[in-house]
């Protein structure tokens, strides 16, 4: 577990330089609803793009997401009740994973 | 040339003379050669029948549209009374009735024929010059047409538009568009394509045509749609989608995701549990560089996400890290993707 908060503390900081330097916020109004479509809804709301196996989010419901956030407290908010987390593929893009198999070497 | 070569297919000949007769500078004599084609067998008459039913009789707002097959036209035109009245229409001379052939056996063809004329002729000789509008792979473009409805055309689409006094008539040629609708209840709006078309008064449907496969969707208002062996189909409302395979088959789903369906008009891929072959092939549609998947099991898995339609190298930057999974460039603009665990 330790092994994995790492290594999205390192992706983070990785992709930080890509990003701007004091992160966006924006302006969320999700109700809660099955992850997967408060997950489309949070892509549209903030312009990023997300992409992950269908079946991951299968069973879990997200809370509602009002009010103003970075996109990373956003789906840390969105992500909160499930055993996911994500990863930035690059400034503009996150995958949904497992929080047991974010990357290792 | 002539007119009457019997080794082509009748159907084809019906064809023929629809092209010929749409074609506003047909003559009167051509209007009465075909009269006299038609007249030679119920074959023939029925043929015309099928060429005009979805594109005649749906852009005529007094055809019982889209209630009347052609089986029935053709079933009214046999009960008819010998002395029906032939209409046939601005451009036909009446003929006088010692010009007028009437062998008995072939009254009643001469009669569906005279349904046929009376019910299509007129449409097809009236009808304005067509406007096209097109769009290349990767570009979208909205026109407002002259009755202030508009169209948005998707990637790599073609529509042909004729708007006349008391019909509007599309051609989605090819691809995906989005009609909204201005409201005229004296001109219904026509949509053909293929073996459907589709109906509306005031409202927003997007159809996306694809090879294998027709999707209309209702965004707003209701829709009448005709499709191939079904005929007319339940009128569709807000939110309803109905899919044609190539057979001419339907399915309906209701309650389908709309900012999904029409997503595209923001630059949006928005899929929902598809196969991510699927989602490779949506991104093939609006790039030049196309994403070929060689593993089956990979094509198979099921995805969810949101896109920009152009961003392929964020979406190839998400496969290429999956463990196993390699992108390379294919040399020629596009990429293949492939897997350590390929099937």
């Amino acid at each position: 577990m330790l092994l994995t908060v790492a290594m999205l503390v390192g992706i983070d900081v990785a992709c930080e330089g890509a990003r701007a330097a004091a992160p966006a916020m924006y302006e969320f109004h999700i109700r809660a609803q099955p992850l997967d479509a408060a997950l489309q809804e949070f892509a549209r709301q903030s312009g990023v793009q997300i992409l992950f196996l269908s079946r991951l989010a299968d069973g879990y419901r997200s809370a509602p997401l009002q009010g103003s956030y970075t996109v990373d407290a956003g789906l840390r908010a969105l992500l909160a009740q499930s055993r996911l987390t994500y990863r930035w593929i690059n400034a503009k893009t996150v995958e949904i994973i497992p929080l047991l198999s974010a990357p290792a070497n | 040339m002539t007119r009457e070569n019997e080794v082509t297919p009748i159907p084809e000949q019906a064809e023929y003379w629809w092209v010929l007769l749409r074609d506003s500078d047909a003559s009167t004599t051509d209007n009465r050669e075909f009269v006299e084609w038609m007249k030679r067998s119920p074959e023939r008459v029925e043929a015309c029948l099928r060429v005009a039913q979805v594109h005649a009789a749906v852009s005529r707002a007094d055809m019982r549209w889209p209630q009347t097959s052609a089986e029935d036209l053709v079933r009214a035109a046999l009960a008819a009374p010998d002395d029906s009245v032939v209409l046939l229409g601005p451009h036909i001379r009446p003929q006088r009735e010692e010009e007028r052939p009437r062998p008995a056996l072939r009254w009643a063809a001469g009669l569906a024929a005279s349904v046929l004329i009376a019910a299509c002729l007129g449409w097809w000789l009236t009808f304005s010059p067509a406007e096209q509008f097109q769009t290349k792979v990767g570009e979208q473009r909205s026109v407002v047409l002259a009755d202030g409805s508009r169209v948005t055309l998707n990637t790599a689409s073609r529509i042909e538009v004729r708007l006349q006094e008391n019909h509007r008539v599309v051609r989605l040629l090819q691809g995906e568009a989005l009609f909204e609708v201005a409201q005229d209840k004296q001109r219904p709006f026509d949509v053909h394509l293929g073996n459907i078309a589709v109906r509306a008064v005031g409202t927003q449907f997007n159809i996306d045509r694809r090879a294998a496969r027709t999707v209309v969707t209702v965004v707003e208002g209701r829709v009448a749609v005709v499709a191939g062996a079904h005929g007319k189909l339940p009128v569709l409302s807000v939110a309803d989608q109905v899919t044609v395979d190539a057979t001419g088959l339907s399915t309906l789903q209701r309650g389908v995701n709309l900012a999904e369906a029409i997503a595209w008009t923001q630059h949006q891929l928005v899929f929902k549990r598809r196969p991510l072959g699927e989602v490779a092939a949506e991104f093939n549609r609006y790039n030049v560089g196309q994403i070929e998947i060689r593993s089956a099991a990979l094509r198979a898995e099921e995805v969810t996400g949101t896109f920009r339609t152009q961003d392929v190298e964020s979406f190839l930057a998400v496969l290429a890290g999956i463990p196993g999974v390699q992108v390379a460039a294919d040399g020629a603009g596009g990429y293949v993707v492939t897997s350590a665990a390929q099937q």
